[in-house]
């Protein structure tokens, strides 16, 4: 083998590495709430920036708040209020409806600690 | 094309497109549907956008199908039984329901009568069977007490060919602790005919695994029934399910005191000793009817229980914040805060 036989080596074994590094390893952190409401309607929030949405459903308003990069329902017309009991959520991936209200509030990202979370 | 470098280049390129071909693999799709009175998150691996719609139509529509014909008091395959049932007389049932009927048996009469579908009317005075919570006050102590007199049970049902009768005039059918396992079995099945192999399907909580997440095993966060955020992790591959009973699911309070839905058929009261019961298994339909019938038993029993049903893999949280775990859990469990308590180990016997 010649020198330039050993520089195509290293070139295309450093090509294969970059391509392994972009097409099969995770990529950034969880940055965003996706908000789904039951009318097919999604809200993207950034997790960077403190907000508050109020998104409508059959019952009233459900008010999504984001902080800290944490995002949770903060309050619902519902009665039993098991979305606002949840808390904050602060997982990739980790997930709370409120059924009566058809609100669904989940971490997005594709580094996902979590596939799914059993409750 | 015979000098070295050209050579090389060649067999290089070769490479790199075997490398890289892997990446024509199926891709992973993701949802979130309202179903089955829950929410229904699927992730799984189709070859194309239009396998992956089809499959996730399919699950959708499956699993409302089986919401309405299992729900005990709607129009409806089980709402019709629940009225027939108390007749005494022969009836045909609808072919859906024989064998829904016939595993929650065998599951009834291996946890000893601790998981029982056939206390339907219990959960109702209860007020736990409609979609909304009921606000309280908890039921009248004498009529619990009647019915808890009348011991209806999954053995007082007969089954001839696809007719039915039951000797106990009290059974009125109740899959709430059941139906979510049996169905998510069901849809897995159908995910399976269709060709897809890698796939999760969490219905409110209650999961059914198959394959893996791409390269790696699928990851499962138990929530902490104490309070906010995930307890512990699981890895998940093959086919596996992970079903969680706790008390904090449904309830509502009345004087300070809160009254969940998990009712002990024995006493006709919520069982109150533990928080709650985690079950890994295959079966959906096991592991779902196991976490009643463990947290019915609660920590004195439940690993005669869980042993009698099958089942190895077990977290049990009781009342106090104590954690046991079977050594099958233990092995597989991860911990995700280091001041959880130190779990004890408790062998099946």
């Amino acid at each position: 083998m010649k020198r330039g036989d050993w520089m195509v080596l290293v070139l295309a074994t450093l090509f294969i590495g970059m391509s392994y590094a972009h097409f099969w390893t995770g990529p950034t952190p969880a940055t965003e709430a996706l908000v789904q409401t039951g009318d097919g309607h999604r809200h993207h929030l950034h997790l960077g920036r403190d907000a508050t949405l109020h998104v409508p459903g059959p019952l009233g308003d459900t008010r999504i708040e984001v902080h800290d990069g944490r995002a949770r329902i903060a309050d619902s017309p519902c009665n039993d209020k098991f979305c606002v009991h949840y808390g904050w959520l602060d997982h990739g991936g980790e997930t709370i409806a409120c059924l009566p209200n058809r609100v669904v509030l989940q971490l997005a990202g594709a580094d996902q600690d979590y596939d799914a979370i059993n409750f | 094309m015979t000098s070295g470098p050209a050579r090389a280049v060649t067999l290089l390129t070769l490479l790199a497109s075997l490398a890289l071909a892997g990446c024509s693999r199926p891709e992973p799709y993701s949802e979130t549907m309202i179903a089955f009175g829950t929410l229904v998150d699927v992730t799984l691996y189709a070859e194309s956008p239009a396998q992956a719609d089809e499959a996730l139509r399919m699950i959708e529509s499956d699993l409302q199908y089986m919401h309405e014909t299992w729900h005990p008091w709607k129009p409806g395959s089980l709402g019709r039984m629940n009225l027939l049932l108390p007749t005494g007389g022969w009836f045909s049932a609808g072919p859906s329901l024989l064998p829904i009927i016939e595993q929650s048996t065998t599951l009834s009469e291996q946890s000893e009568g601790l998981f029982n579908p056939a206390i339907g009317q219990l959960v109702a005075l209860w007020g736990f069977h409609g979609e909304d919570l009921p606000a309280g006050p908890p039921p009248p102590p004498d009529e619990i007490a009647s019915l808890v007199g009348q011991a209806p049970q999954m053995a007082d049902l007969e089954i001839d060919g696809i007719r039915i009768r039951s000797t106990n005039a009290a059974v009125k059918l109740d899959f709430g602790a059941f139906a979510k396992g049996y169905g998510v079995d069901r849809v897995i099945e159908r995910l399976v005919e269709m060709g897809i192999t890698d796939a999760i399907v969490n219905a409110g909580g209650d999961l059914r695994a198959i394959g893996r997440h791409g390269d790696r095993d699928w990851r499962v966060g138990i929530r902490d029934p104490r309070g906010q955020g995930v307890l512990a992790s699981l890895e998940v591959s093959g086919d596996e399910s992970v079903f969680t009973s706790g008390n904090y699911e449904r309830y509502f309070e009345w004087d300070g005191k809160r009254y969940h839905h998990i009712i002990d058929p024995r006493t006709g009261y919520p069982a109150d000793d533990v928080l709650s019961v985690t079950v890994l298994h295959e079966s959906g339909a096991v592991a779902d009817a196991a976490a009643t019938a463990l947290f019915v038993a609660g920590r004195e029993d439940w690993p005669r229980i869980a042993a009698g049903m099958g089942v190895e893999a077990v977290m049990v949280i009781d009342a106090d914040g104590g954690i046991a775990l079977t050594p099958a859990m233990a092995e597989r469990i991860r911990f995700e805060s280091e001041s959880t308590p130190e779990p004890q180990i408790r062998p099946l016997p």
